[in-house]
């Protein structure tokens, strides 16, 4: 169980995470929010890498403040291995900057390696990895001391839909025992894995929804109109994404303000999540 | 910590031996070719002091260079940063330079003579300037403006200050200035002023280097 109470971190004058509270239990939780939300602060903060301002993070009872103690696995959104050090040697380093016992290195290891289906390219060293699998490293290191709490920043950017399919396998087995947290600009990688997903803006958090009731935001203000169309609409509205159709063009358009030139489409969750974010 | 010690030497890969071929065969050879034409053994010993001071400190940040490398700009240093023990690690990187750099004075000694108060001297120096540079990666995060600004205080300190800058900041003479100025002790011993000075200093970025560190 992570609680997260009246957290607030500036940076200088700038208040980047603003009075966040939050309860998060065992599961899968997706963390969408646009560029510049905070949500990579809000991971750093929970892996007690940046001092908080005000506020307090308790893991499993635990205050974050004694951060070293806690089993917290963390991806980060650049990862990188010494390009010297074979595949086994980087884990080795990164069992040992975890204290993980030495007798039980090898297993644990192997274990997670073959988690991320990087087992065959155990010696092989940083240099010669491409950047899909420095991040399938990058996501074994993440569960190398068995975390309580596991952080992923973006962590399907740069892998193949083949490793997106089985990273989302070893993260739904996972979620069964931890509390997972995912960061990503992909919903469809959180449709597909997450159990609930918090919106982050402008440093605070807008909801924590499952899946189901993000779509269900948007139910109703979701529509498609011929470009051109749009200037008829009466009141608010946000072009989501434009498409060819016939070889006429289309907009996806989010609105509350239903009229003749607008035809209705069933809501995805990526819909659901703009609503939030356009306040529509 | 030995374990984690030898993964981040290995991880260097052959960049390591960089500085070890630099003690051992660059500064001698350069020596014996800037030699090969000088007779008087003052003369001769001058010259391979003024190698020393030009090459020995700079040399012995590299390690430190290549361990920082990673925390200050590394992919993944959050992950790295984990285990801390940076200032560790640091000055033991500044230790292993040592007894390399008494192999490097030793081969000198037989050909161009030996003052053992050298020694010291590049102990002084190389502690002062890895302190340096231990501050100055953390505090600017650049490891290439860190080593700009350390070979460029290099340089400054083996050519004739008095004649590149003038430094008036409080001190009452250039001649006095300059002095404060050089990195290098010109023979100055152990228990000399500038010597007190360059301890000092290297103590203080030292504490300065951990400060900035631990804010990580």
């Amino acid at each position: 169980m992570i609680e997260i109470k009246h957290l607030c971190k500036n940076f200088g004058r700038k208040k980047v995470l603003k009075n966040i509270n939050c309860e998060l239990s065992e599961g899968i939780y997706g963390l969408l929010g646009p560029n510049g939300s905070g949500k990579t602060t809000l991971l750093r903060c929970l892996t007690n890498l940046y001092p908080l301002t005000s506020g307090e993070i308790w893991i499993n009872g635990i205050s974050s403040k004694r951060g070293s103690k806690l089993r917290i696995g963390y991806l980060p959104q650049f990862f990188g291995l010494y390009k010297e050090l074979t595949v086994k040697d980087s884990m080795r380093l990164f069992c040992n900057l975890k204290k993980v016992k030495g007798s039980d290195e090898k297993e644990i290891i192997e274990e997670c390696l073959e988690a991320v289906n990087m087992s065959q390219y155990q010696d092989v060293s940083g240099r010669k990895l491409s950047g899909g699998m420095i991040r399938r490293v990058g996501i074994a290191q993440a569960l190398i001391h068995e975390p309580k709490l596991v952080l992923f920043d973006e962590p399907t950017a740069g892998l193949d839909p083949e490793e997106r399919m089985h990273f989302k396998k070893v993260i739904s087995q996972l979620g069964k025992k931890e509390t997972v947290l995912i960061s990503t600009h992909i919903v469809e990688d959180i449709e597909a894995s997450c159990d609930r997903v918090i919106v982050m803006n402008h440093g605070e958090i807008c909801c924590v929804l499952s899946c189901k009731e993000l779509v269900g935001i948007a139910e109703g203000k979701v529509y498609a109109c011929k470009k051109g169309d749009e200037q008829q609409i009466p009141g608010k509205y946000f072009i989501e994404k434009q498409y060819e159709e016939d070889g006429e063009i289309y907009y996806r358009i989010l609105t509350n303000e239903a009229c003749e030139v607008l035809t209705p489409v069933s809501p995805v969750l990526e819909d659901g999540y703009m609503c939030v974010i356009k306040e529509i | 910590m030995m374990k984690r010690f030898w993964l981040q030497l290995k991880g260097m890969g052959i960049m390591f031996f960089l500085p070890i071929l630099g003690y051992l065969l660059f500064i001698p050879f350069c020596v014996m070719i800037l030699n090969r034409n000088i007779e008087e053994a003052e003369q001769r010993f001058f010259t391979a002091q003024h190698m020393c001071y030009q090459f020995i400190p700079i040399l012995s940040t590299i390690w430190m260079y290549m361990f920082q490398k990673e925390y200050v700009e590394g992919e993944g240093r959050e992950i790295l940063i984990l285990g801390r023990k940076i200032p560790l690690f640091s000055f033991i990187y500044w230790i292993l330079n040592l007894p390399f750099i008494w192999a490097s004075l030793h081969i000198l000694k037989d050909t161009e003579g030996y003052r053992e108060d050298l020694f010291y001297e590049m102990l002084v120096a190389s502690f002062m300037i890895c302190g340096l540079v231990f501050f100055l990666n953390f505090a600017i995060s650049s490891i290439a403006l860190s080593i700009l600004l350390v070979v460029l205080y290099i340089w400054l300190s083996n050519v004739d200050i008095e004649n590149v800058l003038v430094f008036r900041n409080g001190l009452q003479d250039v001649q006095q200035a300059s002095q404060y100025l050089y990195v290098v002790l010109k023979g100055g011993g152990l228990m000399s002023e500038q010597a007190a000075v360059y301890s000092a200093m290297g103590a203080l970025f030292w504490l300065c280097g951990l400060f900035k560190a631990r804010r990580l």
